[in-house]
């Protein structure tokens, strides 16, 4: 019996994949980190997402995104017990973080379908990796940095959500989206935790282009 | 009657063990890369000390708060009176190689202070780079094993970072000492020292 539910199950959600529209949506934008603390954390964000259309208000969606470190810049303090140099100096570090995640989403449609502007409402929720990259220049041999930062990782599950706009055009759609994210919910390695990300905005724009287009199992042109 | 008697022995007994029991260690050791060996320079309070001597790397021990309310402390601070023109505030810390638990010593500092040197006065030592002659303002000494042989004197540096100690309520003070300090003894040397330590009335007698 539970081999037959589990058949059935594939069998529906195969029907549900083959015969749904399926787009393949890359994006692109700009991703910061909230939060008063600095350095602030930018990324530059890629990926692409799959995209099942199952009614006319809702939108299955399979995302993969890397963002890219943009560097950041700031200072920390260094001492000396050395009496012919200053006590203190400062040392200026550089600041890299990434994320790498995996996410299932929903598309929910807030417009009807046969206006050309869609709007929308996103909700992700999914697995991310997160690396913030910490590097120092300064004379390590006379000087002891003071509660130094460390490259760390995380690893857990993510949330995000945020509004969509699309147009739709004759061969295609365009969007654009503003999502709000949790930070990634695994604990820092290693501690302490001095660097971490707090919410994080993504303003992104992508292109999505239909693949397949069936109905009742013959294909529409 | 002694049936009762036992009973309540054994419950005072249990309880006693209950609350020894309960011990948390509120000792935050934070490796530094870039001193392997060694936890890093930080001002949060994080009651330790550690350093290379002859290049190995030792660290005090941990502060444990036992459930009785009693601490076992790696650091202790307190004023030596002497009839000389300044008195001695001795700085002591507990702690072991990392390669070896079991063999504790101590190391301490010696610093002549004025004589009227009490509790607020932590904050005249604050932001201070101060050079150790082992003559005229104090010394450096340990109790490590074969080290402590013969009582050796050692010269050097502290810098603190943060030095203060305030009261809370009348008889309560509460405070914070971190920095940096390394010493040269005729046969060894304590390099790359760094210290962060919580300060109250029970490990600070002045």
């Amino acid at each position: 019996m539970k081999k037959l539910i589990a058949l059935f199950l594939v069998f529906h959600i195969f029907l549900q994949f083959s015969f749904a529209q399926f787009y393949i949506e890359p994006t692109t934008g700009y991703k910061f980190s909230t939060g008063t603390t600095e350095p602030k954390f930018k990324m530059l964000n890629t990926g692409f997402q799959l995209a099942w259309k199952y009614t006319s208000h809702y939108e299955l969606l399979l995302q993969l995104q890397y963002s890219w470190p943009i560097s950041s810049n700031a200072v920390d303090s260094a001492f000396t017990l050395n009496p012919s140099l200053p006590i203190n100096i400062l040392v200026p570090f550089a600041v890299k973080p990434s994320i790498s995640s995996i996410a299932i989403g929903h598309r929910f449609k807030i417009t009807t379908n046969k206006s050309p502007d869609i709007l929308s409402i996103l909700l992700y929720t999914g697995v991310a990796y997160q690396q913030i990259k910490v590097s120092y220049q300064y004379n390590k041999s006379d000087y002891i940095l003071l509660n130094p930062l460390q490259t760390q990782q995380r690893i857990g599950l993510f949330l995000s959500t945020g509004l969509e706009y699309m147009r739709q055009l004759e061969n295609g759609r365009v969007f654009f989206q503003a999502l709000i994210a949790t930070p990634s919910s695994g604990r820092n390695k290693p501690p302490p935790p001095s660097l971490a990300f707090k919410a994080i905005i993504s303003l992104n724009a992508g292109y999505s282009i239909m693949l397949k287009k069936y109905s009742h199992g013959k294909k529409k042109d | 009657m002694g049936k009762k008697r036992i009973e309540r022995f054994c419950c005072i007994l249990t309880a006693s063990f209950l609350l020894l029991g309960c011990s948390k260690i509120v000792t935050n050791y934070y490796p530094d890369k870039e001193d392997p060996g060694l936890a890093i320079f930080s001002d949060k309070g994080n009651n330790l000390l550690s350093c290379f001597i002859n290049g190995k790397p030792w660290r005090t021990i941990n502060r444990v708060q036992y459930g009785a309310g009693s601490v076992n402390y790696e650091c202790s601070i307190y004023k030596q009176v002497s009839t000389a023109i300044m008195d001695t505030l001795i700085f002591s810390w507990q702690g072991y190689y990392n390669d070896n638990e079991f063999s504790q010593g101590t190391i301490s500092l010696n610093l002549a202070v004025p004589k009227n040197f009490y509790y607020r006065s932590f904050s005249s030592l604050r932001g201070r780079r101060l050079q150790i002659d082992s003559t005229t303002n104090g010394f450096f000494s340990t109790s490590i094993s074969t080290l402590s042989i013969g009582n050796p004197k050692g010269n050097g540096n502290i810098y603190f970072h943060n030095a203060n100690f305030d009261s809370l309520a009348p008889n309560q003070y509460y405070g914070h000492i971190d920095g940096l300090l390394e010493a040269a003894f005729p046969l060894f040397t304590i390099t790359r020292g760094r210290f962060d330590e919580v300060i109250t009335n029970d490990n600070v007698h002045l």
